[in-house]
């Protein structure tokens, strides 16, 4: 997965990349931390991994935005192609949950819309260091080993059969 | 009706009368401001002040002025004072929003009103009602929050000021203010409120300028989003196509680069039909037409964005403002070879509109242009068989507006038949049993074609006894065709063929009497030049119909690439042009009379260069009858006249003399471009090979080079050097000369051996003291220094100089005397040391005799006795002259034979002369007329010995034994 520092030139863009305001973008993050994916069974983990996508591709729906929307429903996408392959088609990739409203949209181009998706696309890249870190406790990736050996789905689909086994 | 009027006002003025003051004898009317209602909009930074007067008085439509004033802050702190002037109507809150600076929100702002009718109807009522209370429009200063203002977002204009504040939680917090960064320094308002200004802002980016206050870890902000000023729209206009749709344009000017989400937003309004389109362009905006119901509009466009507003308008007939647009193609019918109709369909194609429409056709070559107020056209005079383009554009007539867009078509007319005829021209060469005719003709031009040639005809017909016709045909592509005739004339016609016809045929007789008479005509040369060569030919009879000039482009080629041109009876010369004409090639000429029977006869014959060019050979040069003034060249070569290079016309001999000299009459005379100069000689025989150059130098080096020359110049050159021999005189005057010079060397020779003879005989050298015998004796004696004088160390004390006094230098008290300077003798007089110096025993004479000793017995010596010259020393040195004479030259001879002498050296100082009349020291004598010493001579020790007694001045003349001690 190729990283894009979003961030950087979020904040490049819109004149945020001073001391004072990087750290007002710094905040606390809402997504799952490491500690939190690591401890998912698979399944669960790739599907909160969809949902937090598909949230922050709400949360950045404007056209500023349309380059890293993009890339977010590329993530999404090849997420859902790996819960497909265990899951049956309805259950694969839920619809991400409405369990907080959202806070009143501030105006775009405002101060305070500036600083609200400075967080946000600083929790996403928060969030995405910590799926990359469960991912390689998962073997290793495709694109890092000798593709005929086990690869991302392949140790996915030999988990569901010790679960089937089990 | 007019009884209810009556009424209703009656029952006003009645009201009116409770609600006013009665002071004293006089009633005014007071309407203080009632609800009056403070609130802030934000996005306007705009205090928002509203209230009412007591609503019976509205019906009256009173002027009235409203005084409001505001205070910040404080009621002390007055910001705005403002008069208000209004027409009160009926249901109408009064309304008035006031802009500040500072964002409303920063601190609180008190405003009161009081009113003053301003009737002319009531000019007694102008007394200002009493203040109203005080309404505020609290600020958030005492919020407890903190917070920066304006929040979040605001917009400026380039170049403007942009004032913030920030308001702290607590009093006295510390509270910093960046602004893209850039710290900056407030302006407390009160303990929660600081004001920040920024002067001049600037665009920084698209994205807006980010500005916050800082407390503590906290940071509330705000995107100031800077754009250019909206400028006004210019050159805005409108026009229809076809009057159902109406297109407005305009210069929206520069971008303001406001973001995306914030554009400038233009918008139409039309006054009459009181409509309005937003647009969505920012330069253009369709308008839909009601034609039948309007053709006057009156459009404002409104451009504004968050900043400005601007707007412009236009008034106009809509049917002047028309451009025709083409529906279609236009379509071209009737096609014939000259001919052609084009149609076509223009809207809008309302029947009270008239079009003018232009109509442009280009052929090859040219265009016309025709002008209808039709919708077709006929086009005539067309070239046959040519394409042409046409294109039409048309616009409004009775009001033109702008041209529609040309409509353009391509079509080709048809074939005709060929018009003109063709140009022929014939070659008749000899052969056996009659000529063989060459028909040359030249392809019609386009324009005379008409079409595509098929071929050619050619139809001979024999002059003769017997009639008989011979007709063939040509190819398309062919230009001449060949036949053998007979010794009988023959008419040849030919004629140029296509799809439409034949054209014209052209005839020419072919006669072999002709090539007869070339035989008899002289070839002239003619001189051409880069533009052609020049040709000209005398008139011939009234008959004659055209003069015909031939010639090949290649005459050493076999295939000689045949021209001929004709020229009418009333020209006799012509400049003979051609692209293949080239420098060295002789080109030949015949020209022609054409009959008006279509017979020709040669006139003349012509050769020439357009440019002749130097011959390509070199002779070999040798002389002969080489004289003293005069020789004979003579030279071989390979020159000859070929037509390849130029008129081959002979020699020129070029005389380069080594020493430069006149070239004669016979000479012209060269300069080269290097400033040599030479004469040439010019042998205009070509076959001349010869040439005896006369009047030449005797003993004088030439060099001659010989070059062939043509009008392009000379060719490469034979060299010769030649040296002429000596003059015939010569030997004669060597043979006298020679021995002359010989017999006078000898005789230098033969006196120089003499002279040196008599110098060693008379005047030896001087020898060496050094070297002297007499040291040889001195050695045994002690120390040979002793022996020596230093001349150096002796100073004698006067030196009479008898005569040349001039070569005398001195030399502080002292004049050296350089003995070997004076080349007449001189007689030198010791001056005794007295008192008078001019006593008869004064001067002392030294002649060189010294040496003249050894000489004397030959008598030589007796001529070197001289006699002073000096006139004025002459008269007093006479007597001391006899006494020195005899002084000196007694003990010589008084010597006795064999006894010893001893010789004395004198030294050659001198004191200083006494002719030195400047130079009076008082330790010398004066006047000291003997003085000089010429020459250091050797005296008698005898002698020496006779010089006055010690005591006296110390002379020069001492002896060896004195010599020990210095003088």
């Amino acid at each position: 997965m190729a990283k894009k520092d979003f961030l950087k030139a979020f904040m490049t863009d819109q004149g945020l990349n001073s001391p004072h305001l990087n750290e007002t973008c710094t905040g606390s993050s809402d997504f799952p931390v490491t500690e939190t994916l690591k401890d998912l069974p698979p399944v669960t983990f790739l599907q909160t991994v969809s949902q937090t996508v598909r949230l922050i591709e709400q949360k950045l729906n404007e056209p500023v935005f349309k380059r890293m929307h993009i890339y977010l429903q590329g993530i999404d996408n090849n997420v859902c192609c790996m819960l497909q392959a265990l899951l049956p088609a309805p259950a694969a990739c839920p619809a991400p949950a409405s369990r907080r409203t959202l806070s009143p949209t501030p105006t775009v181009g405002s101060f305070s819309w500036k600083l609200e998706r400075c967080k946000i696309i600083q929790s996403y890249q928060r969030f995405m260091e910590a799926v990359g870190k469960v991912l390689e406790t998962w073997g290793a990736s495709p694109g890092q080993r000798n593709r005929k050996r086990r690869s991302l789905l392949n140790v996915l689909l030999g988990q569901r059969r010790k679960v089937r086994a089990g | 009706m007019a009884l209810f009027l009556n009424l209703q006002t009656v029952f006003l003025l009645a009201l009116m009368h409770f609600s006013t003051y009665r002071t004293g004898s006089s009633e005014y009317l007071v309407y203080p401001p009632e609800s009056i209602n403070v609130s802030i909009r934000s996005d306007e930074q705009c205090l928002d002040i509203q209230w009412t007067v007591h609503l019976h008085n509205y019906t009256l439509n009173l002027k009235m002025i409203f005084q409001i004033d505001i205070y910040r802050s404080t009621l002390s702190n007055t910001v705005e004072n403002k008069n208000y002037t209004t027409t009160l109507k009926s249901n109408e809150t009064l309304q008035w929003c006031w802009h500040s600076v500072l964002p409303l929100e920063c601190t609180s702002h008190f405003v009161r009103i009081r009113s003053m009718v301003d009737d002319e109807r009531f000019p007694e009522s102008r007394i200002w009602s009493s203040w109203s209370p005080p309404v505020v429009s609290k600020g958030q200063e005492s919020s407890g929050e903190f917070h920066i203002f304006p929040n979040d977002i605001m917009y400026a204009e380039e170049d403007s000021s942009v004032t913030f504040c920030c308001i702290s939680r607590t009093d006295n917090d510390k509270i910093e203010f960046f602004y893209e960064d850039r710290y900056m320094q407030g302006i407390k308002l009160s303990s929660r409120t600081t004001m920040f200004e920024v002067k001049n802002v600037a665009f920084v980016r698209r994205q807006g300028s980010n500005a916050y206050c800082k407390l503590d870890s906290s940071i509330d902000g705000v995107v100031l989003y800077v754009g250019g000023v909206l400028e006004e729209p210019k050159d805005f206009s409108c026009q229809t196509r076809d009057l159902e749709t109406l297109n407005c344009t305009w210069h929206p000017g520069r971008d303001t680069l406001l973001p995306e989400h914030l554009p400038n937003n233009y918008s139409l309004f039309e006054w009459f039909s009181q409509k309005k389109v937003n647009c969505v362009h920012r330069n253009w905006c369709a308008w839909q037409l009601a034609p039948d119901m309007q053709d006057t509009y009156n459009f404002t466009l409104m451009a504004e964005n968050k900043l400005r507003k601007r707007r412009t308008s236009t008034f106009f007939n809509v049917n002047q403002q028309v451009q025709p647009k083409f529906v279609g193609e236009i379509s071209i019918e009737n096609v014939d070879a000259t001919e052609a109709t084009l149609r076509w369909q223009i809207i809008p194609n309302q029947k009270n509109l008239t079009f003018l429409c232009q109509i442009e056709v280009y052929d090859n070559e040219k265009g016309i242009e025709y002008n209808t107020s039709n919708s077709e056209f006929t086009l005539s005079g067309l070239q046959p068989y040519t394409a042409h383009s046409v294109r039409v554009r048309c616009c409004i007539a009775s009001h033109f507006w702008k041209w529609s867009e040309w409509n353009s078509k391509n079509f080709t007319t048809k074939e005709d038949t060929p018009s003109g005829a063709l140009n022929i021209w014939r070659i008749v060469e000899p052969v056996s049993g009659g000529y063989n005719v060459k028909i040359f003709w030249k392809p019609l031009p386009t324009f005379q074609a008409n079409g595509k040639i098929l071929n050619y005809s050619i139809a001979m017909e024999t002059l003769g006894k017997v009639p008989k016709v011979d007709i063939f045909f040509s190819d398309s592509d062919s230009n001449s065709t060949e036949k053998i005739i007979d010794e009988q004339p023959y008419q040849i016609s030919v004629a140029a063929i296509n799809s439409a016809g034949s054209s014209i045929p052209s005839v020419i007789v072919v006669s072999g009497n002709t090539e007869k008479s070339i035989q008899n005509i002289k070839e002239d040369r003619v001189n051409g030049t880069r533009d052609g060569i020049y040709l000209s030919w005398k008139p011939d009879s009234e008959e004659t119909e055209s003069y015909v000039v031939d010639w090949c482009n290649y005459p050493w080629d076999a295939i000689c690439d045949f021209q001929w041109q004709k020229f009418g009876s009333n020209i006799t010369s012509a400049i003979i042009r051609s692209a293949a004409f080239q420098s060295g090639v002789r080109y030949n000429f015949k020209i022609y009379g054409l009959s008006t029977k279509h017979e020709p006869y040669l006139l003349a014959k012509k050769t020439g260069y357009t440019q002749e060019l130097a011959l390509d050979c070199k002779p070999e040069v040798t002389v002969d009858n080489l004289a003293s003034t005069s020789l004979t060249l003579n030279w071989k070569d390979n020159c000859t006249d070929e037509p390849q290079y130029g008129f081959f016309k002979g020699y020129h001999i070029y005389k380069k003399p080594e020493v430069e000299e006149p070239c004669d009459s016979e000479t012209e005379k060269q300069v080269f471009s290097d400033n040599i100069v030479v004469c040439m000689y010019t042998v205009s025989d070509t076959k001349q090979k010869t040439f005896n150059v006369k009047k030449l130098q005797p003993n004088s080096t030439y060099s001659f080079e010989v070059k062939a020359f043509t009008g392009g110049g000379d060719s490469l050159a034979g060299i010769i050097k030649v040296t002429t021999g000596t003059h015939e005189n010569t030997n004669l005057m060597m043979t006298i000369i020679l021995p002359m010079a010989l017999f006078s060397l000898l005789l230098i020779i033969g006196l120089n051996l003499k002279i040196q003879w008599v110098k060693e005989k008379c005047f030896p050298d001087i020898p060496d003291p050094y070297k002297s015998s007499v040291l040889s004796l001195m050695k045994f004696k002690g120390n040979i220094h002793q022996a020596i004088l230093n001349t150096s160390d002796c100073i004698p004390d006067a030196i009479e100089v008898v005569n040349k006094p001039e070569i005398s230098k001195t030399q502080g008290l002292r004049t050296i005397l350089v003995g070997n300077e004076i080349t007449t003798p001189a007689y030198l007089y010791l001056l005794p040391v007295g008192k008078d110096a001019l006593d008869s025993q004064a001067c002392i004479c030294f002649e060189n005799f010294t040496y003249c000793q050894a000489a004397s017995d030959s008598g030589s010596c007796s001529q070197n006795q001289m006699i002073p010259t000096d006139q004025m020393m002459s008269v007093e040195s006479s007597e001391h002259l006899l006494k020195v004479d005899k002084d000196y030259i007694r003990p010589f001879g008084n010597t006795p034979a064999g006894e010893e002498v001893s010789l004395n050296y004198v030294s050659q100082l001198a004191p200083t002369m006494s002719g030195d009349k400047g130079n009076s020291s008082p330790n010398l004598p004066e006047p000291a007329h003997c003085s000089e010493y010429k020459m250091q001579m050797v005296i008698p020790a005898g002698l020496a010995l006779s010089f006055p007694p010690e005591g006296d001045r110390p002379i020069s003349v001492a002896s060896l034994d004195q010599l020990e001690k210095p003088c």
